[in-house]
């Protein structure tokens, strides 16, 4: 099975959530396994979606080893595109459309790792529990969350679990990082109301409402939260630097020292998205709404924050340095949180990962990583299962993850092909290993 | 009926726009009018919004003159009330509820002066649905399909003037002689959307931040346009001393901005009177359930007013200048009003209004909203703001209607009845 032709497939099936509508595209993935005398389960929600959940058997030489992906994606409204982007469009070695990279690739190259052991017919040393998703996008309730509350028994025996969020090469100075996700940031939505004197718009307003909301959206525009060093962070940090020649070595230290980390995260340019984000909370304004009738300055807007922490940290800590930034006017409130995260273990199958992408890769410098975003992953750590990010992508220097929810979002195939013989490598070498 | 009973009739017509529901109100003025013998006709595009031309017939002496007013009011939802709003209760000399200023109170007098009037030409008594929210169902829709019954007409009296207002001691009688027009602008804001878990700087969200800071901190350019300069000059002339010197830098348009921020408060006032202005309103942006998606596009509407003759181009022009390149303009549903202002009549009514009141100041008016004047003015009527009267000091007629407590002294509804009659009596042409 190639993964760029399932890839495409998958690719044509219009899943945006909301409304997710992950059916058809679940019931595409269900007939190829179908095909192999797989068992294949779908689940649906309590609000009718659906997850599959397959379960390849294995040799009974390992414990089961779960693999999930999600195959819902985010709107592409408003954005331009180059392709259609439910179209799969395969164009000079890339594979175009909403999804390529988050992720119905990585579904892709999962679902060809297993499907190529069955066509060979090699069963992997332990069962493999594929779940594709419902819903990741919106929070996971109708998906992995639902999986986890209510079928944990399709999981059980099960210690590691493999997901998005890492895997993906990173080029800085030369060199070709893999970072393997071991933990994630949490999320803390935010509402900020901004009220001011509303009135009639024939009228001149100064200092009302609509130039305290530029008051805010500036603050939030120009200036970062304050600076905090997490063991996962300073450990990835440092493991980049060692790889790294100076002087760009020297100025990724100085990156733990909290005195010198915004003046060097300016001086870095381009580079400085990938550290910064990991060395602060973050809080951007996703969504703004305020007026209802044209010629009325209304007295309120209303606007939603996708705030972000860092581990280790609680709402209260994060809500009082969004504060600190926007001072007293905007009145927050929290909308909701995510689950706390243990501390991750960097044992044997750590290793094993990081050992498959160097096989494959010499030049590969496999580093562990914090994840900005939150995945699938913080559900099943409620069943005990530990989840590493590890969807390798051998991506061509100058191409990062900026198209992931944005326009143009596309792959290379050989990077789908990459991805799939290293997930082919640790299925086959998984042995249980702490 | 008195112009007091007249007016508690009208209030207890909930006709809160929207949605309206003006038939009943309509219906008794219609009666009304009939039983003192005056032809009149029911226009409707909404059964339950009707629209009434009564004709009282003249000499043949002059041509004719219409009076025109609106029946529906604006909303009294999250106001605090000390008297009930519709009721029509009258209380130690005044009449208490919304519309007692706008515009009921001026319907009472119209009405009151078509009763008794016995004038050189004919005159038509437009009273309509809808001005609070468009004139879709009241005078746009006369204007647009009616346009014969408004034959001849040159001259029409109508809301907003004739009111006293105190400044510096002296009371003025603006009287509207044009208004500002107005349009919807659309400002679109994009930038590169991504991920909510990255920090992103420089998007259509600083954008939105940049916009809304100039519109905040900046002015569009000062005009000094014909209406403006006789109301300023108008203002000089009943305000010696400091005063007069202040008014008459204003219209040095390079001088205007400076001496506005030196007035303090009566420079916020006249401040839309010499400058289109915009005011956003409405900003929408993100959304969907898609907190974690940072949005490539945000949407301002802005409500814009266009100085009378300038025009929606020239206001894009201006705001383009302002904020720079990166925004994208546009507008629309601009309705477009008369451009010249004619002067003829105000002569008559400032000599009324003289006579009623002899330390009044008449001064001729530049309403920076809209009324229903700017659909007359397509057939080439020139509207004046004319339902007089005379207010106690500290009393301020703008900020009192669209509010709690609206309310209105008795004793000016006689004053304004007799004021129109004779405005009417004595129309010429």
């Amino acid at each position: 099975m190639r993964p760029t032709q399932l890839l495409q497939e998958l690719l044509r099936f219009d899943t945006t959530n909301p409304p997710g509508a992950e059916g058809p595209c679940l019931d595409h993935l269900r007939r190829l396994f179908e095909a192999r005398s797989v068992e294949a389960r779908m689940l649906e929600s309590p609000g009718g979606r659906p997850n599959l959940v397959i379960r390849v058997p294995g040799r009974g030489e390992a414990p089961p080893l779960l693999l999930q992906g999600h195959v819902d994606v985010v709107t592409t409204e408003n954005q331009r595109w180059t392709h259609p982007p439910f179209s799969g469009t395969l164009v000079d070695g890339w594979v175009w459309g909403r999804g390529a990279l988050d992720m119905k690739g990585g579904v892709a190259m999962m679902a060809s790792a297993l499907l190529r052991g069955l066509d060979a017919g090699m069963p992997p040393p332990g069962d493999v529990v594929l779940a594709c998703l419902a819903d990741e996008e919106a929070g996971g309730v109708h998906g992995a969350q639902f999986l986890v509350e209510r079928h944990p028994e399709l999981f059980a025996g099960v210690r590691h679990g493999i997901g998005e969020g890492g895997g993906v090469t990173q080029h800085l100075g030369g060199c070709p990082f893999y970072p393997i996700m071991v933990a994630e940031k949490r999320a803390c939505r935010l509402r900020a109301t901004v009220r001011g004197p509303g009135g009639h718009a024939s009228r001149t307003h100064r200092g009302g409402t609509m130039a305290r909301l530029a008051a805010m959206l500036v603050e939030l525009d120009r200036r970062r939260l304050p600076v905090h060093i997490t063991p996962v962070a300073e450990r990835y940090v440092r493991e980049v630097a060692a790889a790294t020649l100076e002087p760009f070595r020297s100025r990724l230290l100085g990156l733990l020292d909290p005195d010198r980390t915004e003046a060097l995260l300016d001086q870095m340019g381009a580079d400085s998205g990938r550290f910064d984000s990991i060395l602060h909370h973050t809080v951007n304004a996703t969504v703004v709404h305020g007026g209802h009738k044209i010629n009325v300055v209304p007295s309120e807007v209303v606007v939603d924050l996708d705030g972000r922490m860092l581990p280790g940290f609680e709402p209260a800590e994060f809500v009082a340095e969004v504060r600190a930034l926007v001072g007293p006017g905007p009145v927050l409130e929290i909308l909701d949180q995510g689950p706390r995260m243990p501390e991750p273990r960097l044992g044997g199958f750590y290793t094993l990962l990081g050992d498959v992408l160097r096989e494959l890769e010499p030049a590969a410098v496999p580093v562990t990583f914090l994840m900005t975003g939150a995945t699938d992953q913080r559900h099943f750590v409620r069943l005990g299962i530990q989840g590493f990010g590890y969807l390798p992508l051998r991506l061509p220097a100058g191409f990062g993850q900026e198209t992931v929810h944005a326009a143009d979002e596309r792959v290379p195939a050989a990077a789908l092909e990459f991805g799939t013989q290293a997930l082919s490598a640790v299925i086959e070498r998984y042995r249980g290993q702490d | 009926m008195t112009p007091v009973e007249l007016l508690q009739r009208l209030l207890r017509f909930q006709t809160v726009n929207p949605p309206g529901a003006e038939r009943a109100a309509i219906e008794f003025l219609r009666d009304h009018l009939a039983g003192h013998g005056i032809e009149v006709q029911v226009l409707a595009t909404d059964p339950e919004r009707p629209n009434l031309v009564a004709r009282l017939a003249g000499r043949g002496e002059a041509p004719p003159l219409l009076l025109h007013g609106h029946a529906d009011v604006v909303t009294v939802a999250g106001q605090k009330w000390t008297r009930p709003p519709f009721e029509g209760l009258l209380e130690d000399g005044w009449v208490w509820g919304r519309g007692a200023l706008d515009m009921k109170g001026g319907l009472a007098m119209m009405v009151t002066a078509l009763t008794r009037a016995r004038p050189a030409g004919d005159v038509l008594l437009a009273v309509v649905s809808d001005e609070e929210a468009g004139g879709v169902a009241g005078s746009r829709f006369l204007v647009e399909r009616h346009p014969g019954l408004f034959a001849g007409v040159r001259h029409a009296l109508g809301e907003f003037g004739g009111f006293s207002l105190e400044v510096a001691g002296r009371r003025l009688y603006p009287v509207m002689v044009a208004e500002k027009q107005c349009c919807r602008v659309t400002a679109v804001l994009r930038g590169p959307g991504g991920h909510g878990a990255l920090r992103h700087t420089g998007g259509a969200m600083a954008r939105l931040a940049r916009l809304l800071r100039t519109l905040d901190r900046r002015r569009l350019p000062a005009h000094v346009t014909e209406p403006a300069r006789l109301m300023v000059e108008g203002m000089a002339a009943a305000l010696p001393g400091a005063p007069e010197l202040l008014l008459r830098r204003l219209l040095r348009p390079r001088l205007t901005d400076r001496v506005l921020d030196l007035m303090g408060s009566t420079g916020r006032t006249l401040d839309p009177l010499l400058h289109n202005t915009v005011n956003a309103t409405m900003v929408r942006g993100g959304g969907g359930g898609q907190l974690n998606v940072v949005p490539a596009e945000v949407t301002v509407q802005m409500d814009g007013r266009i100085l009378p003759g300038l025009g929606p181009e020239l206001l894009l022009t201006e705001l383009r200048d302002l904020v720079g390149p990166g925004v994208e303009l546009s507008y629309d549903q601009y309705d477009a009003g008369r451009s010249e202002v004619d002067m003829t009549m105000f002569e008559n009514l400032a000599g009324v209004l003289r006579e009623s009141d002899a330390d009044g100041h008449p001064v001729p008016y530049l309403l920076p909203a809209v009324t229903d004047g700017r659909f007359l003015g397509r057939l080439g009527i020139q509207t004046y703001g004319f339902t007089p009267m005379r207010l106690p000091a500290g009393m301020d007629f703008a900020a009192t209607i669209h509010a709690a407590d609206e309310r209105i002294p008795a004793a000016a509804l006689e004053f304004g009845a007799d004021a129109i009659r004779r405005a009417v009596e004595r129309y010429r042409g």
